[in-house]
């Protein structure tokens, strides 16, 4: 039976890689061996994870360098050589070892206003949104986020600028403007401005290339700014 | 040898530079991130603006200057040649002058981010910076285009 060769982070921000040696399976994922770590080599191990098929975002890591979904990673695509090095999310404080504290994330999403706002009553009619109008279509685009953190952790203008929003916050952000039921569109665009808003973002794309459900934030937040740059103009901010 | 006067004077103006460095760099800890800047939050997208649009006139203004000194090193132009057809030359003047305006417009907000992300600088200390090399690039540019006109 061949064998992998993984290091994985112990610690929290201060720690080491862990070596282990892990028997290579057939479909298995980067979660699969994080989880075979835990129940046979080390059950002081510590990680996240909920659904294990791609829908509630938790399990999420940096594999090899690049932040990833572990539960629909496949070994196979990152592991050729057969080597593998785990470790926490990048601009995350580490709780222990791959598990991060998520708060900062979420925190952020709310301070661009990431709520919907509506102004109808339960006893209102149904509003009415065309599937097919600009606005529904640009909503879609960005919709099935799932909150994995990948696109923060690959954003280096977070690295750099730890008040600037990211991704995910940014591009709920997006998907809420284009909501025509929405009321708050001007506190939004407003929240969403300036240094530690979209107009920090300096388009590297990483975001959009990481983003395990092929979402770009990067077309939201260029959408945000132009938008933005318009209600600055008309002085509405 | 210094006398005990003169190291006394060196001290405190030592601690005086101390102390407006630490104002300068430590304002941004002592305030909260909206407090930070003079820029607020309308100003710093209408700056992200101004540097997009100057952009847009520098791609322009940076062919054509190319395009010139192309054509006055291959045809040889001495410097008072090339001064003979600049003095007086109000399109020059005027092309020039438009290059030196969004170079201090384009320039000195792409400093403050720079000087944001890599030095953690973002207090009003360094948008002070950034416009005193905004005025010191508009000044020495346009005094220069003068230069070569009048």
């Amino acid at each position: 039976m061949s064998m992998l060769q993984v290091k994985v982070w112990r610690g929290n921000e201060q720690g080491e890689f862990q070596a282990f040696e892990v028997p290579r399976r057939e479909s298995q994922t980067v979660l699969d061996v994080v989880t075979y770590i835990q129940r046979k080599c080390d059950p002081t191990l510590a990680y996240r994870f909920a659904c294990r098929v791609g829908v509630c975002g938790s399990c999420a890591m940096s594999v090899n360098g690049q932040s990833r979904w572990t539960c629909r990673t496949h070994v196979s695509k990152v592991a050729a050589d057969g080597r593998l090095e785990i470790a926490p999310l990048r601009n995350l404080p580490v709780v222990r070892d791959l598990v991060t504290d998520m708060r900062e994330f979420f925190d952020k999403w709310a301070r661009a206003r990431g709520r919907f706002q509506g102004s109808k009553r339960r006893t209102d009619d149904f509003a009415r949104v065309a599937p097919d109008s600009r606005e529904r279509r640009q909503v879609d685009a960005g919709i099935e986020c799932i909150g994995c953190g990948v696109c923060y952790s690959a954003c280096d203008v977070v690295t750099w600028n730890p008040d600037y929003l990211g991704p995910a916050a940014l591009n709920r952000a997006w998907t809420l403007v284009n909501d025509v039921r929405d009321v708050d569109r001007n506190g939004r665009l407003a929240a969403v401005a300036g240094d530690a808003g979209c107009h920090a973002c300096h388009t590297h794309m990483n975001c959009t290339e990481r983003c395990p459900k092929q979402i770009s934030p990067t077309v939201g937040i260029a959408g945000l700014k132009r938008m933005v740059l318009a209600a600055a103009v008309k002085g509405q901010l | 040898m210094q006398s005990a006067e003169c190291r006394v004077q060196i001290a405190e103006c030592e601690c005086r530079v101390r102390f407006i460095f630490l104002l300068i760099t430590h304002h941004s800890s002592l305030n909260t991130a909206c407090e930070r800047t003079f820029v607020n939050i309308r100003s710093q997208v209408l700056l992200w603006g101004a540097q997009r649009v100057s952009a847009m006139v520098l791609a322009l203004c940076v062919v054509i200057h190319l395009v010139t000194i192309i054509y006055a090193v291959r045809n040889g132009l001495s410097a008072a040649e090339i001064l003979g057809r600049t003095r007086g030359n109000v399109g020059w003047l005027a092309f020039y002058a438009v290059f030196v305006a969004v170079v201090a417009i384009h320039a000195p907000i792409g400093l403050r981010t720079i000087v944001a992300e890599t030095l953690g600088w973002r207090s009003r200390g360094a948008d002070i910076f950034v416009l005193a090399v905004a005025l010191s690039l508009a000044i020495w540019g346009w005094r220069a285009v003068w230069a070569v006109f009048y």
